[in-house]
């Protein structure tokens, strides 16, 4: 009888080692390359390094995803009220590794299926909440940035001790780390944030088993480097003009470029305070990460007076135009436009709006991406001009508003339906240059930004669009009633999950988008779903809790006046 | 004394019983759990991570059948965990959660 119990035991055991070879083994390079070979796991930021956020799982799928329900909940942080999350969950061999707003990351037991034990927490001891979008792995370490004062900690997986720990803002106390880092071979790519508060932000590289910087490169010129041309104020802003990076790059082995989208420039709403092109704010970049040496460049909106920071993935795809193999790169950008380029160069392939409200600029030119109405003579653009406020008229209804469009929070491309789904924000706002006319009209509604400020006349909702990103077409959009602060997976199910700031979680049909599952669990999200399996089993998991920029998006929304928000790692399977 | 399970967690929560023939309770691990009222067979359980001590309750709306309960210990609920290693990191939410079928 004993013997007969312990049999089936032993077979499930062996049948889940044979799943997971490197059960409690490092993540060496090796497995990070392939990252898309442990499908039940999630081993970096955006699952892999292309960034596609495709999870090719499928058990759970179009055919039952009715009967998903809560598996369990991890309450995380529980130090104080208005907890946010912006973290992805890693997960590797049954374990999920998540980070929170006070910089603590968890190691979260999720073998059993019906209960994620903390096993431990490694507290940086911040005093302040910042955000903080999640781990990376690396050998035998989990890296995770902190804040207050910034850096880079690596924390031993197994024990959950610190190894080392790195500071970075260097002579900038304003600085901060908010975004995954990335790890490539033997070196941990880190992008430096912080930057609407006036710092001169970079892309640096640190020695993975050590933390020694290697290689440190602001993404504004000092006078004299390349690109300085384009600040031409007298005032010195390139010290302090922001640039920041704060969403994890991709990679591409191949050619062995890591491209990172770079922010906004500073001060946010007055580009008449730097005349130029304010290189290389609001670019995509692409580095070679062994030497930081600039490979190429686009910038998307120069000289840009709207936060248009296009810091969001910028997402390796491989597909046929006209027939032809190629090698892209598409990134879904605030300013409202899918732009898709060559990945070798960032030459522009498609640039299309992915929103039908878009009034900045009048379109986009098809050769060089750039917005048909920038003038290369102009030292200050106006572009279209309806969204620009100038001395004469100092306040423009702008669209999409300054926080997007699309901005962290991620979109997701399926390789099976061939698109990209872009959660977008849909609401336009009063945007000013005038710093006086905001202060002065708070009792209007105006709120105070770096260079002028912006008010929010109207209800801000969201979109939900499959693109086509090898021409740039919509193939699809469907309007959700709240803010989707959190992001898009996609996975080999058929299936796109998303959250919205309601406190819903919900599943759609990748092709139709039809609305096949959901839940409300009351607080809001401003962290990405992603997916993960253990034992045979799918699961989906996302933490709770919004960021104070994510509640303000409900000024409008008076039936969530009285909401309340928990920070909450939810997990759901069949 | 009929019958007694014992129960690996504190139960800061209480009991509820219903016509359904059940006995919901709580835990201080974060478990909600309902219970056979006459042999107590564990029937159905869910965790939610944080743990409780507020007692469940039942009401049914449109023909529905809800069973809430509201997550949260206080200090002297957390403080029965002394001796539960396991729950040394364990991390607490006040939400009110609402099961149904």
């Amino acid at each position: 009888m004993r013997s007969r119990m312990l049999h089936p035991l032993t077979l499930l055991f062996v049948a889940s080692t044979a799943l997971t070879p490197a059960l409690a083994a490092d993540v060496t390079p090796e497995r990070l390359l392939n990252a898309d070979k442990e499908p039940q796991n999630w081993l970096m930021n955006h699952r892999t390094y292309d960034g596609q956020r495709f999870s090719p799982l499928e058990r759970i799928n179009k055919s039952n995803v009715k009967g998903l329900k809560l598996a369990y909940a991890v309450p995380l942080g529980g130090g104080a009220g208005n907890e946010w999350n912006e973290a992805t969950a890693l997960a590797e061999d049954g374990f999920l590794y998540i980070t929170d707003s006070w910089g603590v990351l968890y190691k979260i037991d999720a073998r059993a299926g019906d209960v994620g034990r903390i096993v431990w927490r490694m507290d940086p001891k911040q005093e302040r909440q910042v955000n903080n979008r999640g781990a990376a792995f690396w050998g035998n370490l989990v890296i995770t940035p902190a804040n207050g004062p910034a850096r880079i900690i690596a924390t031993d997986k197994d024990s959950g001790k610190v190894v080392w720990e790195t500071h970075v803002a260097y002579d900038q106390p304003l600085l901060q780390i908010t975004g995954a880092v990335l790890p490539i071979k033997d070196k941990i790519i880190v992008g430096a944030a912080g930057g609407d508060r006036g710092v001169r932000d970079w892309v640096a590289a640190l020695d993975a088993p050590t933390g020694k910087l290697i290689w440190l490169k602001h993404t504004i010129p000092a006078p004299g480097e390349p690109g300085s041309e384009t600040w031409k104020d007298k005032n010195d802003t390139w010290r302090t003009g922001g640039g920041a990076v704060w969403v994890t790059g991709t990679y591409d082995p191949a050619t062995h470029q890591t491209i990172w989208g770079i922010g906004n420039p500073v001060p946010m709403m007055d580009p008449s305070a730097r005349p130029g092109d304010n290189l290389y704010t609001n670019s995509a970049v692409s580095y070679d990460p062994d030497t930081g040496k600039m490979n190429w460049y686009f910038q998307y909106t120069p000289n840009d007076g709207w936060d248009y920071d296009e810091v969001g993935t910028h997402i390796l795809i491989d597909g046929q135009i006209a027939g032809e193999n190629r090698k892209l790169i598409t990134h879904s950008a605030r300013n409202g436009v899918t732009y898709t380029m060559e990945r070798n160069n960032g030459q522009i392939v498609a640039a299309k709006p992915y929103m039908d409200n878009i009034n900045w600029t009048k379109g986009i030119d098809q050769k060089t991406g750039k917005p048909i109405d920038y003038d290369p003579n102009k030292d200050v653009q106006l572009y279209a001009g309806a969204a620009t406020p100038t001395q004469a008229e100092p306040v423009k209804r702008l669209c999409p508003n300054r926080t997007g469009g699309n901005n962290y929070w991620p979109s997701s491309f399926s390789p099976k339906t061939k698109l990209l789904y872009i959660p977008a924000m849909t609401a336009c706002e009063d945007v000013t240059n005038s710093r006086q006319l905001a202060e002065r009209g708070k009792d209007q509604g105006w709120f105070v930004r770096s260079g002028g400020g912006y008010r929010a006349p109207e209800r801000y909702e969201s979109n939900l669009t499959a693109v086509d990103p090898f021409t740039g077409d919509v193939k699809k959009t469907i309007t959700l009633r709240y803010p989707n602060y959190s992001g898009t997976l996609a996975t080999g199910g058929g299936l796109v999950f998303i959250a919205l700031m309601d406190g819903t979680v919900a599943a759609y049909d990748d092709t139709t988008l039809d609305e096949v599952w959901k839940v409300n669990v009351g607080s809001g999200f401003a962290a990405p779903p992603m997916t993960f399996e253990v034992n045979g089993k799918q699961y989906i998991a996302i933490a709770s809790g919004p960021s104070g920029a994510a509640k303000s998006k409900l000024i409008n929304t008076p039936e969530l006046k009285e909401q309340r928000n928990a920070m909450v790692l939810y997990v759901f399977g069949l | 004394m009929k019958k007694t399970a014992h129960l690996r967690y504190p139960n800061f929560s209480g009991t509820l019983v219903t016509g359904g023939g059940l006995v919901f309770l709580a835990l201080m691990d974060g478990t909600v759990a309902a219970y056979d009222d006459t042999t107590l067979q564990e029937l159905w359980s869910i965790n939610v991570g944080s743990g409780f001590s507020a007692p469940p309750m039942t009401f049914e709306v449109n023909g529905k059948q809800y069973v809430a309960i509201v997550s949260g210990p206080s200090g002297g609920a957390k403080v029965k965990l002394a001796n539960s290693p396991e729950m040394r990191d364990q991390r607490h939410a006040m939400v009110l959660y609402v099961f149904g079928l």
